[in-house]
């Protein structure tokens, strides 16, 4: 046996051991890109062409623990609109060179569903994303005063509807507003509720 | 077998020594510095995820609340009221870390007693306006420098944002007039719509 030989055999463990570590020290190094991911759309649960239906069943934690929401949901049109619904005042035309675009969509889903505090984005073909606000288009996914059970908090469990609220019912359409500057080609909208899960929902 | 021994050893303390000053002299572990664009009054500073123009700075004594005179604060040294418009330009976006900083690199963050903004949220495209206000010492006027970044609310640092770094353009005279202002302006915090500052007249004074 050579000199060298019985080197790498001496050594067999520590040499076998050094993939764990290397593995070891890339998983303890890897919140920042879990940081990155979690906040970001990266994962797309369903999607679309416009005037087709998206079929999702979105796996996410609630303060109980593992749930998940399921629904239907489709892009009828993209309309501009003159007044733009800012939150605590009147309607009023956007700004200067900036349309207010209203995002007609239709919904189906049980009404024990939890859809409510979603996020609906418009975007254009250069890769920007322009946000529904949520003050100003507060109930971007389900009906106003319907808007079905709450996620649990406090002493409110799962399915609960808030007092004085009727059920949702199993069809509705919502038409949140979004400020889009002009001379934008909107290609996609997006919704979602816990990044980085997103639907898709392409447009025509 | 011996040679082995005092090679291994050896190889075993250069590579701490090594590890040593990676950790110390390298400054490995700490934050990030952020890439400061300079920019100056009334011109737009372009940074990766939006735009940030300075478009009038002004000293003031005291600044009222919107709500009435006998709310008034007054400076503790000269109040710097700082207007400005940004635009995001990738995805709505929270210009959260707004800080003013002089000539020998102090910082200074917004007055809280002021009632002024302390950050300013854009839509893709769309303008939105603040006032920023800062209660600075007199004598550190002259060179400050205006700085504005998304921040982070979780940390607490910069670690590597593009920021905004807007020469104010005070010089040694602006900061010798600056410092027997008596002006008087109504707070402001964010708009979507372009902000004058409103001079008002103070009906009492506490002596």
């Amino acid at each position: 046996m050579t000199a060298r030989a019985g080197w790498w055999r001496e050594n067999r463990l520590w040499l076998a051991s050094l993939p764990l570590a290397l593995a070891a020290v890339t998983a303890s190094s890897s919140y920042d890109l879990d940081f990155w991911w979690d906040n970001g759309l990266h994962h797309e649960l369903g999607s679309a062409p416009q005037g087709g239906t998206a079929r999702v069943t979105d796996d996410y934690d609630d303060a109980l623990g593992e749930t998940s929401r399921t629904f239907e949901v489709e892009l009828a049109e993209l309309r501009t609109t003159e007044l733009y619904p800012y939150a605590f005042e009147e309607p009023a035309p956007p700004p200067d060179g900036v349309q207010a675009v209203a995002v007609h969509l239709r919904w189906r889903a049980e009404p024990d569903q939890v859809l409510r505090g979603c996020k609906v984005a418009l975007v254009d073909d250069e890769g920007r994303r322009y946000e529904a606000d949520s003050s100003d288009s507060p109930v971007a996914c389900v009906p106003e005063e319907r808007g079905g059970p709450e996620d649990p908090h406090g002493d409110v469990g799962r399915g609960v509807v808030p007092d004085g609220e009727a059920d949702r019912p199993p069809t509705w359409t919502t038409a949140p507003v979004v400020l889009v500057p002009d001379g934008r080609t909107i290609t996609r909208v997006l919704v979602w509720w816990e990044r980085p899960d997103y639907v898709s929902l392409s447009v025509s | 077998m011996r040679a082995r021994r005092a090679t291994s050893t050896a190889a075993i303390l250069a590579a701490l020594a090594v590890g040593n000053v990676i950790n110390t002299r390298l400054d490995a572990n700490s934050p990030l510095e952020p890439v400061a664009e300079p920019g100056g009054v009334g011109e737009v500073t372009h940074l990766t995820y939006g735009d940030v123009e300075v478009t009038d700075v002004r000293p003031a004594e005291y600044v009222a609340s919107q709500l009435g005179d006998e709310l008034a604060s007054k400076a503790g040294g000269v109040y710097v009221l700082v207007t400005v418009t940004v635009t995001a330009t990738r995805e709505p976006t929270s210009f959260l870390a707004a800080y003013l900083e002089d000539s020998e690199g102090r910082q200074y963050r917004t007055s809280a007693k002021a009632g002024c903004a302390i950050n300013v949220r854009s839509g893709t495209g769309v303008p939105a306006y603040a006032v920023f206000c800062f209660d600075v010492p007199p004598d550190a006027l002259a060179g400050m420098r205006f700085q504005l970044s998304r921040g982070n609310l979780t940390f607490s640092t910069l670690a590597g944002d593009h920021l905004a770094d807007v020469d104010l353009g005070i010089d040694g005279d602006d900061e010798a007039s600056w410092h027997r202002t008596d002006a008087v302006y109504l707070a402001e915090t964010t708009s979507r719509e372009p902000i004058e500052l409103e001079a008002v007249t103070l009906d009492e004074v506490a002596p």
